[in-house]
């Protein structure tokens, strides 16, 4: 292995390449990333945060398998907000607003460390291949680099056209010039592609905007970060403002529908259903008086406000009319309006669920070419397609996440079994075992994979076994421990709570008014050192445990049928009672397992019901 | 268990014996090879969708067996989804046992119970509420209960659920929403709205639900004790029940020694009547075991009907009786109306039996106020002729009664005051119980157990 020149490629130097080309080269790999741009390298090209519900939850998991979002982001933000708070554990997630400029920097300063790692300015023009494995790239300027894997991360920069109004250019992304040579070299390699579409907002300029009027969003006083070694928070905090769309602001985007790239017909590629663009907003929920609106700084250095909530593909002077109706925006000075693009993807379903495409060997692709958006949702692909990149350079199995333990195998999942047919973005309502996949035990349920794999340093395991030994520990104590009149606590909760003596203390701690901290200093007592999360973590083990054992036991099930392997030249036409329709479907998917098929859009119980039998037959 | 090898099956529909004509069916991609093969030539020209030819049935050695009609169904408009052929002969015995053996020897499979309408499940061509109805419609010993099982193989309780599901479904999406994007908190107005759209759906569950009380005695029938003091009459109560009975359905009498039973239609439901030894205080052991009999009948009777002679004084031995049934659900007949009443009906009697109605044995009077007086006692004023969708089987009033198991603990965690993931947990796995009745959501265990209690050919 390793006769060419890399072991591993990664093509494009956003949130997916810069995870993929780390991991790999953390891996052992020799490994370049190829990018149009080096300064553009991990540019936040849309909003200017990281994190969110399930995308949070995606995070805290790219940093328990060894990835580096977290750790960028927990540096470079000025702004952390737990959200969900009022909720239970599994739906609560932090979202980090970061320093758009230093994010960049933080995550070139890690590239350009890391050893085994070049970042070069290369356009590449074509794939290469011999029979149905890659073998090399060929360069713009006509050079071949040989490579064992190659990663595609590129984002929305195959054939990407740019729309403004009327007004449309191929572009990747503003100023940044499309990939047509790769969109070309990728419908060669005989891959079905689609289109989608995506969108942002106007940024505006921090000085010609009245605050005054407006609702002001301050971060949380205790941050909640997304990395396992996160402690304090490296910059100055910042709020952001809310305001609102209104009727006269509506009035605006009905009148010039026609206007419109989106509803004038010019775009034909699927957005995103969850993060509709205004217009959109408007013509949907046509009931609604007002939208909110989040007014983000960008960056402590630039005067940037992002304007989140106000994604539009409108022409510039609809814009200007609509700001101009907005409180706080009216006269506002339009650093960069907003703008859709609309880009090539590869349908995901030609993928292996180690994001290998399965008619190229040694191909991987990640990030917004699988069809999802989002920076985390391509950051996890990145990480997952640099890992497996640099195990099949080495000849090693691949490394593979299932639905039961983690958001990043639905994400994998999900992509390879369903396809997309519009962006594809996280949320807690795709895991069939959300109570047990929470931000808390995010490090628990990866952190041994990442160490396994050879991502997560020594130290940081050691620290993470302790941290769960006394977590389990903690858990026990209160499982075993009951009420005597010697406790410290024990008249105040007899007095308060009404507790009899005797009771468990996990017992007293699941009733609803009761919480952790009510236990004073027990832990102490006990010669337990808890920090704050730690006992958070103790308490929602106790608390919920009613539901976690329940979801245990799903996820038992879960992992059964995905216990049931079903191998790669698996004949579904042998198979008797299928339909024709239905072995069509396997066939395109090609699961490797009976999970995965009963998943399968179109695939009724029935048909997963012959399998499991065939299956048995075989067997035997 | 079920099997889904490869294979034409066949199977004789018609129910064994000399018959006029039978029925006899094939499914599976080879059917029209093997019959073609078995017939006499030409019938080239003959083949036509759905339109029945005669031809000559031949035997394994070429010699004819029948002239037979032959229809038919390519797959996969036809029952099973696949190839099928029905062929209706003369209902000989041994003709038909000719005719299966010539396919079976050309390669078709003798069908295993139920395995025509599993391939018909399995292509997709029913849900399981149907397919099950098909069981229930075959099995059927009353119009009502055909009536009922055909209701049935349409898809009404599938469609009865859809909407209660697609009332969970939407609710499970708003409270979902509201967990996925922070802007839209949930208001205490929305979620008492939220909370009062699943106790609709739990209460439309429970209706169906309680229709099992009557769909299961629908499915099932009711077994009757009638019981009495020596004399009171209750053999001829018995007789006369049956004798005006336009659509008996015979069991073979006589069965035991201790009882004699028939069965009757009670406005659509099955009613068996035992006529036992009687219960009194027997001294010799030959009587003693046919009241230890009787006490057993008692035992399994849905319901007893207590013959007393009205003619005469309400003695020991009848209170003896009265003491033993106290406790079941009960029906008084007070025989010999033609005659004077002379009896005093005890008060607790009188209260506890619901129904009591004056009969003559002998004139033949008011037994169909009886027989309406003992359908009352078992279905408790409930219509029988329910409009809505009528579930008659165990195995779908158990997935309602999981359903809502789930729905109302869900319910008691957000009236709890929980967040919104705990009670979603909840519903989804009320979704997924309800998802088994009509096999959208299943498991080979359920389906196994279905299908193995079909007969043959069905």
């Amino acid at each position: 292995m390793g006769a060419g020149r890399y072991d591993v490629i990664v093509i494009g130097g956003g949130h997916a390449g810069c995870e993929a080309a780390i991991a790999a080269a953390r891996l052992g790999a020799r490994t370049g990333l190829f990018t149009l741009n080096r300064n553009m390298v991990a540019q936040m090209s849309c909003n200017p945060s990281v994190g969110g519900i399930a995308k949070g939850h995606l995070v805290r998991e790219i940093d328990a398998l060894g990835g580096v979002m977290g750790q960028v982001a927990d540096r470079t933000g000025i702004q952390f907000r737990l959200l969900n708070r009022s909720r239970g554990p599994a739906v609560q997630a932090p979202r980090v607003q970061c320093d758009k400029e230093l994010y960049r920097i933080e995550m070139q300063r890690l590239l350009a460390a890391q050893d085994n790692l070049t970042v070069e300015e290369v356009e590449v023009a074509a794939i290469l291949r011999r029979k149905d494995r890659l073998v090399a790239i060929e360069t713009a300027s006509g050079q071949r680099i040989d490579c064992s894997t190659l990663i595609l991360t590129t984002g929305t920069f195959l054939n990407g056209l740019c729309h403004v109004g009327e007004h449309k250019f191929m572009a990747g992304r503003s100023g940044e010039k499309a990939s047509l040579s790769m969109a070309k070299s990728i419908r060669d390699l005989n891959l079905e592609v689609g289109r989608l579409k995506t969108g942002t907002p106007p940024r505006l300029e921090r000085s010609s905007i009245d605050f005054s009027g407006l609702e002001v969003q301050p971060g949380d006083e205790v941050p909640t970060f997304f990395s396992f070694g996160s402690r304090e928070v490296q910059h100055q905090q910042v709020s952001c403002w809310i305001t609102h769309t209104n009727p006269g602001a509506h009035q605006v985007i009905r009148s010039n529908l026609h206007r419109s790239p989106l509803y004038g017909g010019e775009i034909l590629g699927i957005g995103p259903r969850y993060c509709p663009s205004i217009e959109d907003k408007v013509v949907k929920f046509p009931d609604r008086e007002r939208h909110q609106l989040f007014l983000e700084p960008e960056s402590l250095q630039s005067n940037a406000i992002y304007v989140n909530g106000l994604s539009t593909s409108m022409p510039m002077d609809v814009q200007r009319a609509l700001l101009d109706r907005v409180v706080g925006l009216e006269g506002s000075v339009v650093i960069r309006p907003g703008y859709a693009v609309e880009y090539d993807f590869v349908q995901p379903t030609q993928l292996h669920a180690s994001l290998e495409v399965r008619k190229v060997a040694g191909l991987f692709l990640a990030g917004q070419i699988n069809g999802t958006t989002g920076y985390e949702e391509a950051a996890a692909q990145g990480l997952v397609a640099g890992i497996n990149a640099a195990l099949k350079a080495q000849d090693k199995e691949p490394l593979l996440l299932n639905r039961a333990e983690s958001y990043i195998g639905i994400l994998i999942d999900d992509l390879v079994t369903q396809g997309v047919d519009e962006p594809y973005r996280m949320f807690t309502s795709r895991a069939e075992c959300r109570l047990l996949l929470r931000i808390d035990n995010a490090d628990r349920r990866l952190m041994p994979h990442g160490f396994q794999v050879g991502l997560v340093p020594e130290r940081t395991y050691r620290a993470f076994q302790k941290k769960w030994l006394r977590i389990d520990k903690a858990c026990n104590l209160l499982k075993t421990k009951h009420l005597n009149k010697f406790d410290p606590f024990s008249s105040d909760f007899r007095q308060r709570f009404g507790v009899k003596l005797g009771a468990s203390l996990s017992q007293i701690l699941k009733r609803p008014e009761v919480g952790i901290e009510n236990l004073g200093g027990f832990f102490e007592g006990q010669g337990l050192a808890l920090d704050s999360e730690e006992r958070h973590v103790v308490e929602t083990q106790i608390k919920y445990e009613g539901y976690i054992l329940q979801q245990l036991r799903d996820s038992d099930r879960l992992r059964s049928l995905e216990g049931r392997r079903i191998s790669s030249g698996f004949n579904y036409g042998d198979v008797p009672g299928l339909s024709r329709e239905v072995v069509e479907r396997l066939l395109r998917v090609q699961p490797d397992s009976l999970g995965q098929a009963s998943r399968i859009p179109g695939i009724t119980p029935a048909a997963v019901s012959i399998l499991n039998v065939y299956l048995d037959l075989r067997k035997g | 268990m079920t099997s889904i090898e490869e294979g034409t099956i066949v199977a004789v529909a018609t129910p064994p014996g000399r018959s006029a004509i039978a029925l006899l069916r094939l499914s599976g991609s080879q059917a029209r090879q093997l019959v073609a093969q078995q017939l006499e030539k030409p019938t080239s020209g003959k083949w036509m969708e759905r339109q029945p030819f005669l031809a000559r049935f031949l035997g394994p050695e070429g010699q004819p067996l029948d002239r037979a009609l032959i229809t038919f169904f390519p797959g996969p408009a036809s029952y099973t989804g696949e190839d099928l052929i029905e062929i209706s002969c003369h209902g000989s015995p041994v003709l038909v046992e000719g005719i299966m053996g010539a396919l079976l020897q050309g390669g078709a499979r003798l069908a295993e119970p139920g395995e025509f309408t599993m391939r018909a499940f399995l292509n997709g061509k029913m849900d399981l509420a149907q397919a099950e109805a098909v069981r229930d419609l075959v099995e059927s010993r009353t119009a009502f209960q055909a009536r009922v099982a055909a209701e049935q193989l349409d898809g009404r309780l599938s469609r009865r659920l859809r909407p209660v599901k697609e009332r969970i479904v939407a609710t499970l999406c708003q409270m979902e929403t509201a967990l996925e994007f922070v802007e839209d908190e949930v208001s205490t107005e929305d979620r008492s709205r939220l909370i009062g759209e699943i106790e609709e759906a739990d209460r439309q569950l429970r209706e169906l639900e309680e229709s099992f009380q009557l769909g299961k005695l629908v499915q099932a029938g009711i077994s009757v004790l009638i019981t009495g003091r020596t004399n009171a009459g209750k053999s001829s109560v018995f007789n006369g029940l049956l004798l005006d009975d336009r659509a008996i359905v015979t069991d073979i009498p006589g069965t035991t020694r201790d009882a004699l039973t028939e069965t009757i239609d009670l406005e659509g439901i099955p009613a068996r009547l035992a006529d036992t030894a009687g219960i009194r205080e027997a001294t010799d052991p030959v009587e003693r075991l046919g009241v230890e009999k009787s006490l057993e009948y008692l035992r399994q009777a849905d319901l007893v009907l207590f013959v007393i002679d009205q003619s005469i004084q309400f003695n020991q031995e009848d209170q003896y009786i009265w003491e033993r049934v106290r406790g079941h659900p009960c029906v008084l007949a007070l025989n010999k109306e033609d005659l004077p009443a002379r009896v005093e009906i005890p008060l607790d009697l009188e209260r506890v039996c619901t129904e009591t109605v004056r009969v003559s044995a002998l004139k033949h009077t008011h037994f169909q106020q009886l027989k309406s007086a003992l359908l009352r006692a078992v279905t408790q004023e409930r219509q029988v002729a329910n409009e809505g969708a009528m579930v008659t089987n165990l195995r779908h009033k158990q997935c309602l009664e999981k359903a809502r198991g789930h729905l109302e603990k869900g319910l008691g965690a957000y009236q709890g005051g929980m967040s919104e993931e705990f009670p979603l947990y909840d519903f989804r796995k009320a979704l997924t119980a309800l998802g088994q009745i009509t096999g959208e959501t299943t498991t080979e265990d359920i389906l196994g157990q279905i299908f193995s209690t079909f007969c043959i050919g069905k």
